[in-house]
């Protein structure tokens, strides 16, 4: 009982209207206690309502796994990265701190960590994970390679990622322009300067003597 | 081109190579329990071939575990 | 258009798992490789157990070294023929400290001396002249008195059986026969 090699998982995140139905699909499922393992990350949420969708992106070699000291994060045989288990996990967090992308999710009050398996119990019987079935946008998409190849001829999927100095290669394909180029984000060239923030303008010794000034009369 | 062995057929080694560890341990076990009745009753004619024969025995368990380590190094 | 190559960095020819240090090759990530590594373990400790009953094995070995240069063992008066009335008994050590023996007298002429060990697991044996047998309390062994051979019960060999010798009114240990049969 494997997910079947040819079935891969693809998130073009332009095509993500921010419905929140695969965050309400994912709670519903009992073996993660009703807390969602998916969530949406808002691009810019000052000037625009775009919304991507993280999921664990299962990596070849999974930085949560490695770091973990109590050995409780495994990966099947198929190259899914299984949730922490719950005898071992220790809730150090270091997983948390470790993967690139953000994705464990660490639940203090039982002491586990927990992230998206994949919907392993559906995906290893045949079936899509909750995500991708409810997403009505099919910004998440579990399928094979030729089927997106044939939907999407604009796309181009890429599972590879360059963090730092370490290169990920990813089970879970993104979804890119078939033209673009790789952006290089330098996450730590601004650490040192000062942040920009946006100034407020707001007159409240104006709003203020004003309101003094209408209480004034209304006594006369 | 050294062969390497694939996941599966690793374990299926393991396996073999466990229960024949096994039977030989409890063959080492059947040999102690004989040797020291025998011993406290007075033989000791048998005390040095089965001395040898445990030697032997754990000579091959030996051999068999570091084939195990072998078979991880590529 | 997207490429690999744009991103390509010098690997080493050996592959990731292979550069791991040992230690995290033993705990690996992966569920299949972590059931061979498990196995692989126990069966390291099996050979540890092997190597612990090769241990055992020599030290009977020793044992029976040291037992064999010890030699000729020593004579010990144990008491005089009056002291024990008929169907009587009394413990003694021999040869050393803590090999409690017991003496008894069947009847006016006969006397009999044996290791008060069970063979099973060594509780001390508790003499019953009048029903002719050693019991032993612990598991319910039994032992004939005229021969130390076992009776009944889990005891397999016959007790050790003290040499006696008579002089002059006392009675003395002056050796240990140990039997199989």
């Amino acid at each position: 009982m494997t997910v079947s090699h040819d079935m891969e998982f693809f998130i073009d995140a332009t095509r993500c209207i921010g419905c929140q139905a695969c965050v309400q699909a994912c709670s519903e499922c009992d073996t993660h206690k009703g807390h969602s393992m998916i969530h949406l990350e808002y691009i810019d949420r000052a000037h625009s309502v775009q919304t991507a969708p993280m999921v664990c992106m299962h990596c070849d070699s999974p930085t949560c796994a490695e770091v973990c000291p109590a050995d409780a994060i495994k990966r099947t045989d198929d190259g899914v990265v299984m949730t922490a288990l719950k005898p071992r996990c220790i809730a150090c967090n270091n997983c948390v701190l470790a993967c690139p992308f953000g994705i464990p999710k660490m639940k203090t009050e039982f002491k586990l960590m927990m992230k998206c398996d994949m919907c392993y119990d559906r995906t290893s019987v045949g079936k899509r994970p909750m995500c991708a079935t409810v997403c009505p946008s099919q910004a998440l998409f579990f399928g094979t390679r030729e089927q997106v190849e044939h939907l999407r001829p604009n796309s181009l999927p890429v599972n590879q990622f360059q963090f730092g100095a370490q290169i990920i290669t990813t089970k879970v394909n993104m979804l890119l322009p078939q033209n673009g180029q790789s952006e290089h984000i330098d996450v730590t060239a601004a650490m040192s300067e000062q942040t920009i923030g946006n100034t407020m303008v707001a007159n409240i010794l104006m709003d203020n003597f004003y309101f003094n000034e209408e209480k004034d009369h209304a006594h006369q | 081109m050294k062969p390497s062995y694939t996941r599966e057929q690793k374990l299926t080694i393991v396996y073999g190579i466990l229960t024949i560890v096994l039977l030989l341990v409890v063959l080492q076990l059947y040999m102690l329990a004989a040797t020291m009745n025998a011993y406290l009753g007075g033989d000791e004619t048998i005390i040095v071939p089965t001395a040898i024969a445990s030697l032997v025995c754990f000579a091959l368990n030996a051999g068999l575990l570091c084939y195990l380590y072998k078979i991880e190094e590529t | 258009m997207l490429t690999n190559k744009q991103n390509q960095i010098n690997v080493k020819s050996e592959s990731p798992c292979q550069q791991q240090q040992r230690w995290r090759k033993d705990f690996p990530i992966d569920w299949p490789q972590d059931r061979f590594i498990a196995r692989r373990d126990f069966t390291k400790f099996m050979v540890l157990i092997s190597l612990a009953f090769v241990f055992g094995q020599f030290w009977i070995l020793i044992q029976n070294f040291l037992r064999q240069r010890r030699g000729k063992l020593p004579l010990r008066a144990i008491a005089k023929i009056n002291e024990i009335p008929v169907g009587g008994a009394k413990t003694f050590s021999y040869t050393q400290e803590y090999d409690s023996c017991v003496l008894v007298r069947l009847d006016a002429n006969t006397f009999v001396a044996y290791s008060q060990e069970c063979t099973h697991l060594s509780c001390s044996v508790v003499p019953k002249v009048e029903r002719g047998c050693f019991q032993c309390p612990c598991h319910e062994g039994y032992f004939d008195i005229a021969n130390g051979r076992p009776l009944s019960g889990p005891p397999r060999r016959p007790l050790p059986r003290i040499k006696l010798k008579l002089q002059q009114d006392t009675i003395y240990a002056q050796g240990v026969e140990l039997r199989m049969i």
